[in-house]
């Protein structure tokens, strides 16, 4: 069933959508669909993100007070909610992107030890 | 919690809007309208879920099922009166009986004397042809004389009296004759006013004393705090007020006011509580 395509796909880590979606946020307010397309858009379709995913994690980042939803009318003038990166969030994006750096970093060197020379 | 509320509320449209778009982007792409909807609710994937995921984020699950469980039972009983009646009249009177049943319990067979000591208070009778019998004032004094078995040995008996009061009905009141001591030295009460009775009270021609309990004290002459000293007319003779019990246990012995016992042929019989000296 599954095709090559598929087959190259990963699935994200636990935790890492909030990331991405900060991350996409970053570039402004978006409603959720506009940020499913550009986490894909991104990733060069690598990342396979259910799109449905998107909303639960909408809301955890709202309880957080990291983004918030405003109403708004989307490229097609249809109303939307759009969310917004809020200061909290910025500093949590700027948090999590350096851990995540690092993190990448460290398993990166212990996969392949001798590329570090 | 509310802020959750609003969100939630509108999070149907907007998955519905969200899979519209999908599927614009998918005809856009060259896929008829049916290809594209089901291409676009396959990538959405299950709706059901990701709404209760969201709902979950704002809710404390097991809350608000418990809260929808109550509110289930209470519509339950409601639609059923009588049972209902019948079930909260059942559980009422069970829980009443239960209640009534075990204070007596404990009122007789639980709770402790409430005097100092109570393991060593003993009550002693005389025995006449086997049988439980009052005490005479003559063995009492020799008891009280000779015997070395007993700490404190004190005597106790009854009557009534007509209590009158100057332009007032008179009333019949219970009265107990009690030996000096009694109440301080045996039974450990401490007097709310005054004191109690005196050794040389107990003597005919100075027995003219009385120690009120609380409650007499309350209902016959409202509380007067000048009440000492003052005369009170039993059975027509009378009587010094020297004192007034604390409220509380001496008043729920039945007897309102207390006299010194004075050894004359008028007290042929009497109890003889006593606390022991050895056990």
């Amino acid at each position: 069933m599954s095709t090559k395509e598929q087959r190259d796909r990963i699935e994200l880590l636990q935790g890492t959508l909030d990331l991405l979606i900060l991350r996409t946020l970053q570039r402004g307010p978006a409603h959720g669909h506009a940020i499913a397309k550009a986490i894909e858009w991104n990733s060069d379709d690598v990342l396979q993100v259910e799109q449905g995913s998107l909303y639960p994690a909408l809301h955890r980042l709202i309880k957080r007070r990291w983004i918030s939803v405003e109403e708004g009318t989307s490229e097609n003038n249809r109303r939307a909610k759009f969310y917004r990166l809020t200061a909290n969030g910025r500093r949590q994006l700027a948090l999590e992107t350096s851990k995540w750096d690092k993190l990448a970093g460290a398993i990166a060197r212990i996969l392949r030890p001798t590329e570090e020379g | 919690m509310w802020r959750g509320r609003r969100i939630l509320e509108d999070l149907d449209q907007e998955i519905r809007d969200h899979i519209e778009r999908e599927m614009q982007d998918n005809v856009e792409r060259g896929m008829s309208p049916e290809e594209a909807r089901h291409a676009a609710l396959r990538k959405f994937g299950n709706v059901t879920r990701v709404k209760e995921d969201a709902r979950e984020v704002w809710t404390i699950v097991w809350l608000e099922q418990l809260l929808q469980d109550i509110r289930i039972g209470l519509r339950m009983l409601c639609k059923t009166p009588g049972f209902t009646a019948t079930a909260v009249f059942t559980l009422a009177l069970g829980i009443g009986a239960n209640t009534a049943i075990f204070s007596i319990f404990y009122a007789t067979l639980l709770a402790p004397f409430p005097y100092p000591e109570s393991n060593q208070l003993v009550v002693v009778w005389s025995t006449v042809g086997g049988h439980k019998n009052g005490v005479s004032a003559g063995d009492y004094l020799d008891w009280k004389r000779e015997s070395k078995v007993f700490q404190i040995l004190g005597a106790v008996t009854g009557d009534q009296f007509n209590l009158a009061r100057p332009g007032e009905r008179p009333e019949q009141v219970e009265g107990s004759y009690l030996t000096p001591g009694f109440l301080d030295e045996l039974i450990g009460d401490k007097p709310f006013l005054g004191r109690y009775i005196l050794p040389e009270e107990a003597v005919p021609g100075k027995d003219h004393v009385v120690v009120l309990t609380h409650k007499l004290w309350q209902q016959f002459f409202a509380g007067d705090s000048s009440i000492i000293g003052k005369q009170i007319r039993l059975d027509g003779a009378l009587y010094t007020v020297i004192g007034v019990q604390p409220p509380g246990q001496p008043d729920r012995l039945g007897r309102q006011l207390v006299l010194p016992m004075a050894f004359t042929s008028e007290h042929p019989r009497c109890r003889a509580p006593s606390t022991e000296l050895r056990p």
